[in-house]
């Protein structure tokens, strides 16, 4: 009966054990599922609440603005990115923060940035909202390596407000080759308070843009591309587009200067009078690189909103980088840069090359005339009449019935 | 040949006239460039720095265009036309390549796509028709059958100097 007993007790123990340990694999399981889905659960409130909170004063070669970089630092370390700081100049105590993830056997790289730095208030909005999506997308994309094609250096910027000082630094330091190699760049700045939420590629409709709004659609606030046709002025061209546009000015305009496909990210709106660009319809929302530009802004317009434009931003770059024929269309920019500025800048004058070509002949024919005129014509120049009576030839005298 | 009577039966006030009527239309061809260029300077449209930019503008080329012209006519040795009234032609034709020029870049308004085709075109036309307007205008006026195809052929070359220098540089 004892062995009975005992060998019932056993069995049980071993069934609890077997149990268990199918429970405790499970769980361990679900632990890590729900770890890896944390990653695209990540509340970017909090990531931003956390940034802004802990470094509200970000002004250009400041201490503020070095213990944001710190604290950039700790975090793409945290996510699993081989980090390194890169110093603007000898002369200034201000760092680029940058974190690199090497996934597959390439050379080819796209720079995801945000400038970290600020100028009045603490920064929620720009660019608080750039680096939370920064840290965000980090950790996301480090979760999901495995699918991406490219590696990805996250930068944060530091000193764009003062003159895009981080970018202009970043993109000196690259050799020819490294510029070759990075396919492209993509840019995150102040996407929390304006209107609407916009992506910048070209000044039409590239592939590469359309990947990145297709990656959003399924987010909750619209992502749309900047209406091509509002704050462009004609005449003077600085990047193949056939006009300047002032938008352009953030991080992403020095890697457009030395020929780098570009994809912007940014809120605002084209909605007034002019259809120039302003952050808000709304004057008193417009609270970029003012004392406004606060956490408590931000809540007044709905911690929701916020998430969600935050998260949509996210959701564009981590879908469209992760995507499965990211790689190519990402090569494609570079012949789509190309083939903008020959629409815009080459054919024109090449066309006008063609109509002055065109232009000579005629000149030339007229001349051709003149000259028979200048010799048959009833000209009374002094000096001139000895030329009736010794040019003409043949030719010329039976040409005049065709005039 | 009206305007021509008009510059002559009063020469003052014809001068006076035809500079600012040239003042205007060379605003109204390039102040969509000089707002271009002060957006990109200043970060901001300000109407005050756009007109003084192109009143800055426009002032150095009325001072230029009668130097050049004169030291064009010397250089073709072209001394027998009257040169004040031959400088207010210059700046007629170039008043009406400047209001079409400036029409046309209107034009972006309605096909903001085309912008830079519009833009070199435009500046293109208005220069033809400029040359062409001061060639027909003083040919008639100053030479005849007999010296006009030496006149032409240094407006000619003249033309395609300032066409191939405003289409590629």
């Amino acid at each position: 009966m004892k062995y009975k007993a005992l060998t019932m007790i056993v069995i049980c123990m071993f069934v609890c054990v077997v149990v268990f340990s199918q429970y405790g694999a499970a769980t361990l399981a679900y632990a890590q599922s729900q770890t890896s889905s944390d990653s695209s659960d990540i509340n970017s409130w909090q990531v931003l609440e956390d940034f802004v909170t802990n470094n509200p004063n970000r002004q250009y070669n400041t201490d503020g603005e070095r213990k944001a970089g710190d604290y950039i630092q700790t975090k793409f370390t945290q996510a699993g990115l081989q980090v390194n700081k890169q110093q603007l100049s000898t002369d200034v105590q201000s760092y680029n923060i940058i974190g690199k993830l090497d996934v597959a056997n390439t050379d080819k790289t796209i720079v995801i940035g945000a400038h970290y730095d600020s100028v009045g208030g603490e920064g929620a909005t720009d660019n608080g909202s750039g680096v939370a999506a920064l840290l965000v997308i980090a950790q996301r994309l480090v979760a999901v390596r495995q699918s991406l094609s490219v590696d990805i250096e996250f930068v944060a910027f530091a000193g764009e407000e003062e003159g895009l000082y981080g970018s202009i630094a970043y993109c000196n330091a690259l050799n020819q080759m490294q510029k070759q190699n990075i396919l492209l760049m993509v840019n995150i700045d102040s996407i929390a308070a304006g209107d609407n939420l916009y992506i910048y590629g070209e000044n039409r409709r590239t592939d590469f843009v359309n990947l990145f709004l297709q990656s959003a659609q399924d987010s909750a606030f619209t992502l749309q591309q900047k209406p091509l046709y509002k704050d462009l002025y004609f005449g003077v061209d600085m990047w193949g587009y056939g006009y300047y546009q002032p938008i352009q000015n953030s991080d992403q305009t020095p890697f457009r200067l030395n020929g780098i496909p570009t994809v912007f990210f940014y809120s605002g709106s084209y909605s007034n009078f002019l259809g120039k660009y302003t952050e808000s319809a709304i004057q008193a929302n417009n609270v970029m690189n003012t004392s406004a530009d606060t956490l408590q802004h931000l809540q007044q317009l709905g911690t929701q909103v916020v998430i969600d434009k935050i998260d949509t931003v996210v959701n564009s770059v981590v879908n469209a980088v992760s995507a499965s024929n990211f790689y190519d269309v990402a090569v494609n920019a570079r012949s789509e840069l190309v083939s903008n500025a020959w629409y815009n800048i080459l054919y024109p004058t090449i066309t006008v090359g063609v109509l002055l070509i065109f232009l000579l002949i005629g000149t030339l024919l007229y001349y051709r005339k003149l000259d028979k005129q200048s010799i048959l014509g009833e000209s009374k120049a002094k000096g001139t009449e000895h030329k009736i009576f010794t040019a003409p030839d043949a030719k010329d005298i039976f040409d005049m019935d065709d005039k | 040949m009206f305007i021509v009577n008009k510059i002559r039966s009063n020469y003052l006030a014809s001068a006076i006239i035809i500079r600012l009527l040239f003042v205007v239309t060379f605003i109204f061809a390039n102040w969509q460039l000089a707002l271009s260029a002060c957006v990109m300077v200043l970060g901001t449209t300000s109407v005050a720095v756009v007109l003084l930019s192109l009143a800055i503008l426009t002032a150095m080329i009325t001072v230029l265009i009668p130097v050049i012209t004169n030291v064009l006519l010397n250089a073709y040795g072209i001394h027998t036309v009257p040169r004040q009234e031959y400088i207010l032609i210059v700046f007629l034709s170039f008043s009406a390549g400047c209001f079409v020029n400036g029409a046309l870049n209107l034009l972006i308004m309605a096909m903001p796509f085309a912008g830079s085709w519009i833009i070199i075109l435009s500046r293109f036309l208005g220069n033809v028709l400029s040359w062409i307007l001061l060639y027909s205008v003083t040919s008639r006026l100053y030479f005849n059958d007999a010296n006009r195809k030496y006149y032409f052929k240094g407006m000619a070359i003249m033309f395609f100097v300032f066409a191939v220098v405003g289409a590629f540089l």
